[in-house]
């Protein structure tokens, strides 16, 4: 599924937000050895299996299992959605490469979004309309539905231009809520991390 | 084929540019135009009340009283289709990939307190959508945005452009 949203803008040249999905089946072949797939089987760690507790501590660069494992993984996360909560809020520890929203906030305009070595924002202030709003959305979506996502994303807002694959991973509290959903983000214009992009929000805030 | 959708957004006067076309070649004002009139006439101090706007042609109502977006009230769905999103939420609606742009874009009506307009083009499922929507935001007493009224016309597709072979007489 290819989503775009334009908007206009007074400069002329208007704002383009592109979400592609990307199936889990296709992380597990492309990903593997990148931050997302690390930060997937860290998240998959920690998920807990009876429904009921909550897991840690957990290790914080597992490795992938047999191709058989992986399999069984990935069937499993088609069960996964709203019959398990999601991952204890410290399954993840934030780095250079994601960054994280805290959804605790009933109103979407004051999820909070951290990222290293800045000053968190809410979204309401976040000054660039459509990352706003591409916010919310992405971020509601991943609190109403406590399961992975993991797209490819392209954006031009601002005059500046970014592409990377990013995947969304819900972290829950003791509830089975949705307290905080890391994005792991991996550039597609050169680099390993995602620093450009935690840039682009730290600057589309100020 | 592959799912796929775009929203465009642009200004309000923009769209009324667009229904104006129709009256330009003779037909009654559409339905958008004499909604965003109404709207325009019940405005008082900076918003609209909720209990001063009467229009129902065509017309989606969305509670939006709820903090969390997905909890948003479908009160009366104008919609051809999903006729049983009525009284639902949009957190119900069956199609997840409406539901993710639609969250964002009735948080930001509510929170701007400002008309939203939109071309949304989408194909999912092998239905084919083309319309533009205006979003208007509708207020309690103190000013805060408690409902959406939201007004959409189908774009006609055009017809294809015969060729001279299919066009041919032999």
């Amino acid at each position: 599924m290819d989503s775009t949203i334009v908007l206009s803008t007074p400069n002329g040249e208007p704002d383009i937000w592109r979400w592609t999905e990307r199936s889990l089946n296709e992380l597990w072949h492309t990903e593997s050895d990148t931050v997302i797939g690390q930060a997937f089987m860290t998240w998959m760690s920690a998920r807990p299996s009876d429904g009921l507790s909550l897991v840690g501590p957990f290790p914080r660069r597992p490795t992938f299992g047999s191709e058989s494992d992986s399999i069984q993984t990935v069937a499993a996360l088609s069960d996964f959605d709203d019959l398990y909560p999601p991952p204890a809020v410290d399954a993840l520890d934030i780095d250079d490469g994601s960054f994280y929203v805290d959804t605790t906030a009933d109103h979407p305009d004051d999820f909070v979004v951290a990222m290293p070595y800045r000053q968190p924002v809410r979204i309401r202030d976040i000054t660039n309309k459509l990352t706003r709003r591409a916010f919310v959305s992405d971020f509601t979506m991943r609190k109403g539905h406590a399961r992975p996502c993991f797209e490819q994303i392209e954006h031009s807002t601002n005059g500046e231009k970014r592409s990377y694959m990013r995947i969304l991973l819900p972290i829950g509290n003791s509830d089975g809520n949705v307290t905080r959903v890391y994005a792991v983000c991996r550039s597609l214009l050169g680099g390993s991390n995602n620093n450009d992009v935690v840039a682009l929000i730290a600057a589309a805030a100020e | 084929m592959i799912d796929w959708q775009e929203r465009t957004e642009f200004s309000v006067d923009t769209l009324l540019d667009i229904e104006r076309i129709g009256e330009k070649l003779g037909q009654p004002p559409s339905n958008i135009r004499r909604a965003f009139r109404h709207w325009s006439e019940q405005q008082t101090t900076g918003f609209v009340r909720v209990d001063r706007f009467a229009f129902d042609d065509g017309v989606t109502y969305v509670d939006t009283t709820s903090e969390n977006p997905l909890g948003f009230q479908y009160i009366q769905y104008g919609g051809v289709n999903f006729l049983q999103m009525h009284g639902r939420t949009l957190g119900d609606f069956p199609i997840r990939q409406c539901v993710h742009p639609c969250a964002g874009e009735y948080s930001e009506c509510r929170s701007s307190n400002r008309p939203l307009a939109q071309r949304i083009q989408h194909s999912i499922g092998g239905f084919m959508r083309d319309y533009v929507r205006l979003l208007l935001p509708l207020c309690d007493g103190a000013g805060r945005v408690v409902m959406l009224a939201s007004v959409y016309r189908h774009i006609e597709p055009q017809p294809p452009a015969q060729s001279p072979a299919t066009t041919a007489t032999y």
